[in-house]
């Protein structure tokens, strides 16, 4: 039975993270793109504590490659049982995880990686390794194999390690009321050689037996091996956990990763990755998705998200098991097994994953292929679930009657001493009024800080705040002169520099704690808009001079300089800083690949766009436009998958971290969330003068409003995923 | 350089390859001074076949200086025999597919990629290759050009260039 944490009055599951008895404590580390010196990697304690470090390729890269390409056919052999010591499989494989090891961790970072481990082990806690790496050529290596030669042992074995790609949202945890839903498929093509799939699925089932039998888990069975039935089974949902079990590969001439399903006549149908992730795309409850098949996690090498798991996550399935190797039919039957036993005790996923390695690696002695599996998760916390109490009601996840309002929001009153506003609608969207901030000006741009916790806004007057969620300034930045406005802002990544757009033509970067100016770059007018690439490196701004321009962040050198037809409002990279975005008052919106200034992509609007806003996959396009409207494009495609009408000008427009609401600012002074789905309305909520900005918290639990009234609305959200 | 005569070669084959075929590749190892043992690999999850049909590591240099010094015997040409015979197209399930015999190095790691329908030019300079040359790999025969290349190696060179 899932762990039931009654003071909070439902069900609260952590892990899938289900349990909650083993405390996760998160060593994050961040490889960066490469520079002159090597690549900035940054470290992260679960105190809060940070650090960084240049990370140099223990090897030259061809070197490197070459031992990286050796450890498939070592990790494959070592599944041979043999009589014999098997040590000479290990040979490279130690080597690349020695110094992997050694470039990650050497001297000091490796001392605060070992003083967290044996820290939280003392507090009876797991530390977890959170891995983000940037650069492709090293994404594709085996960090899986880490290997402390000081310990003499593998780092992974002891310690989880997640993969968390480079995806600028996470995903937030999903509300289940159980049963939590598992669709297994095994397939079986006539050409392909006979797996222990059954025995896998018999396994798994006799496995969560007990669960099914309390109602807490329910074990779908895909009924056949194609596509179609596929197709069929995940109309039947909602599912939560998808397992695969079969034969999978990489497609070297369309360079992307394959399952091989069962075609109508029973050979091999080598499903491509994007066909898969277009499968599962539609089922936003899936939170985690298991491909016991060969190779589901290997990419090509310039593009991590072209193995299946990548583009599993990229279509923002939040969590993917899938083996970077090929993995013998033993040790993958193994894994399976060993991982849902734990799972069924309601371990964390990643402690799930560390059991079933350890199993691979006792049940096959000498055995490598404990490091094949890798765990992807583009959640923060590793959080995919929050289970309900079944007894609270038997509605599904995404269909969760509205929960009575939450107790009052102790603190916060608006600025004129009105109690905190709460709103339900009938999509089970709790949206409450937390504060009313009174702006020192005329509102034109407000941007959250990276952790959520701080407000910047940009005022006419010259002004641009930084304040706490209560309206507390902490930091006042003049830009320009007095009668001039400020008109875009927006946080870096790490919230450590702040960037304003002014009427003085300037674009200007900040520190966000101090005050003090970095940079300064400039356009020939007012500068009306300003965004910073994800890895901070690269900043964009639109102008009144009809041009968009990319920066260089740190030094001010500027990059590109693209011209449009009219000035640009708004300007947005994409997550993975590859597009551009471009409202402009031509009535268009366009999306530009930057490293080579192409249009990409030209989206109409009958009068002027003044917000782009990319969706947090980058697979989708918001526009806002004068029009009267507001639309979702498909950004490959470019067709218009959306619109919804507000009736009257559309300001301002921003996707939640989730992809699934959108938010619109109107000239009728009022702020709406739609399904970004569907269209449809799930709030709105009133200012007394146009409002002219909107956006969402990177943590999705906060949604803020700026007016020409002054004011900047707060406002809670409490959603499904909620509790 | 290895004693030839205290040579071991750990050698991985896939499931296709027939038990006949494997004594003749320890048999072929065996005349040239190498004590195989065979593993073969059990049935795993790939769609696809693996892209050799048999890994062979062992002292390389070590192993080619043996052949070398058999040049002149039967078991030079049992060697070239018996690699086309091997990885002659018809003997796998698959018979439009040929894949090679890789020799790895136990140390270096270095790869050489013998193909079934390798020239005997091949074979003769494969006896004098000066393994030095390469850092990276695969080394594999090009026809066109009648020598042993890595393209990769080359690659690398050029930029240091």
């Amino acid at each position: 039975m899932p762990v039931v944490h009654r003071d909070s009055g439902i069900a609260y599951g952590s892990g899938f993270r289900w349990g909650g008895s083993v405390e996760a404590r998160d060593f994050r580390v961040q490889i960066g793109l490469r520079s002159d010196f090597g690549y900035e990697v940054s470290f992260r304690t679960p105190d809060g504590g940070e650090s960084t470090a240049v990370m140099e390729l223990p090897l030259p890269a061809a070197e490197l490659n070459a031992l990286a390409d050796r450890i498939p056919d070592a990790v494959l052999a070592s599944s041979v049982r043999a009589r014999r010591s098997v040590s000479g499989d290990e040979h490279p494989v130690r080597r690349m995880g020695g110094m992997l090891f050694d470039a990650l961790l050497a001297g000091d970072p490796g001392g605060v990686f070992s003083a967290c481990r044996d820290q939280a082990h003392r507090d009876g806690g797991q530390l977890r390794i959170v891995l983000q790496v940037r650069p492709p050529e090293l994404s594709r290596l085996p960090w899986e194999f880490l290997y402390d030669s000081r310990e003499d042992d593998y780092v992974c074995l002891d310690t989880p390690l997640i993969r968390y790609p480079q995806v600028k949202a996470s995903v937030l945890p999903l509300q289940v009321t159980p049963p939590l839903r598992v669709l297994c498929m095994a397939a079986r093509p006539g050409d392909q050689e006979t797996l222990a799939t059954e025995t896998e699925q018999r396994k798994l089932r006799d496995t969560l037996s007990g669960l099914e039998q309390d109602g807490l888990v329910e074990v779908g069975v895909v009924a056949g091996g194609t596509w179609r039935d596929l197709q069929y089974a995940m109309r039947r949902g909602p599912w939560h956990v998808f397992h695969f079990s079969g034969h999978g590969g990489f497609d070297s001439a369309t360079q992307e990763g394959t399952l091989a399903l069962a075609g109508e006549d029973g050979s091999t149908c080598h499903l491509g990755a994007e066909d898969m992730a277009m499968l599962l795309r539609k089922h936003p409850s899936l939170r985690l998705v298991l491909l016991n098949a060969c190779e589901g996690g290997r990419a090509a090498t310039l593009d991590p998200f072209s193995s299946v798991a990548g583009a599993l996550i990229r279509r923002g399935v939040p969590a993917v098991l899938a083996m970077q190797y090929r993995i013998s039919d033993e040790a993958a039957l193994e894994f399976g097994r060993t991982f849902y036993e734990h799972l069924a005790e309601q371990l964390p996923v990643e402690l799930c994953v560390q059991e079933a390695r350890q199993a691979v690696r006792l049940a096959q002695r000498g055995s490598l292929e404990w490091g094949t599996p890798v765990l992807y998760m583009r959640t923060t916390d590793g959080v995919l679930f929050r289970m309900t109490d079944a007894a609270a009601g038997s509605s599904t996840a995404l269909t969760a009657e509205a929960k009575p309002p939450p107790d009052p929001a102790p603190g916060p009153v608006d600025a004129a001493g009105h109690r905190p506003e709460q709103q339900a609608t009938p999509d089970g969207i709790q949206v409450t009024l937390v504060t009313t901030i009174s702006a020192p000006a005329v509102m034109h741009s407000i941007a959250f800080s990276p952790d959520s916790g701080r407000l910047a806004f940009g005022c006419d007057k010259h002004r641009a705040v930084v304040a706490d969620l209560t309206g507390r300034i902490q930091l006042k930045i003049r830009h320009g002169s007095l009668d001039q406005s400020v008109r875009g802002v927006v946080f870096d990544r790490l919230g450590r520099r702040l960037a304003t757009a002014g009427d003085d033509c300037g674009a200007r970067i900040w520190d966000a704690t101090t005050g003090s100016r970095l940079l300064r770059v400039v356009h020939d007018k007012a500068v009306l808009s300003v965004d910073f690439s994800s890895d901070g490196l690269m900043l964009a701004t639109g102008s009144a001079d009809a041009t968009a321009r990319i920066w260089d962040a740190t030094t001010g050198q500027r990059l590109r300089r693209i011209t449009l037809d009219d000035r640009v409002p708004s300007v947005a990279f994409s997550p993975d800083g590859l597009l551009l975005a471009t409202a402009s008052w031509d009535g268009t919106a366009r999306i530009w690949d930057v490293p080579t200034g192409r249009c990409r992509l030209e989206a109409a609007h009958l009068k002027q766009v003044m917000s782009v806003a990319f969706s947090p996959d980058g697979l989708l396009l918001a526009t806002a436009s004068w029009d009267g409207t507001a639309r979702i494009w498909d950004v490959p495609t470019g067709r218009c998958e959306l619109e919804v009408s507000p009736g009257d000008q559309v300001w301002s427009v921003a996707f939640s971290p989730d992809g699934r609401m959108l938010a619109t600012g109107s000239h009728d002074g009022t702020a709406r969330i739609w399904d970004a789905t569907t269209g449809g309305r799930l709030f709105a909520g009133a200012h007394t003068a146009a409002v002219c900005c909107v956006t969402f918290s990177p943590d999705g639990r906060m949604f803020a409003t700026g007016s020409l009234d002054k004011t900047v609305q707060l406002w809670r959200l409490i959603g499904p995923s909620d509790g | 350089m290895d004693d030839p005569g205290s040579m071991s070669a750990d050698i991985i084959v896939d499931s296709q390859l027939s038990p006949e075929l494997q004594v003749v590749l320890t048999d072929t190892l065996a005349s040239l001074g190498a004590a195989a043992r065979i593993r073969v690999l059990p049935v795993h999850r790939g769609a696809s076949d693996l892209p050799w049909l048999i890994l062979a590591t062992l002292p390389l240099q070590a192993f080619l200086s043996a052949i070398g010094s058999k040049f002149a015997d039967d078991a030079y040409k049992g060697f070239q025999n018996a690699v086309r015979r091997l990885l002659r197209p018809e003997h796998p399930v698959k018979p439009s597919v040929s894949r090679p015999l890789v020799l790895q190095d136990g140390v270096s790691g270095l790869r050489i990629v013998l193909d079934h329908d390798l020239p005997p030019e091949g074979y003769e300079q494969l006896l004098t290759l000066d393994l030095s040359r390469f850092r990276i790999g695969p080394v594999h025969y090009d026809r066109a050009g009648q020598r042993w290349r890595s393209e990769l190696d080359e690659a690398v060179s050029s930029q240091g260039q």
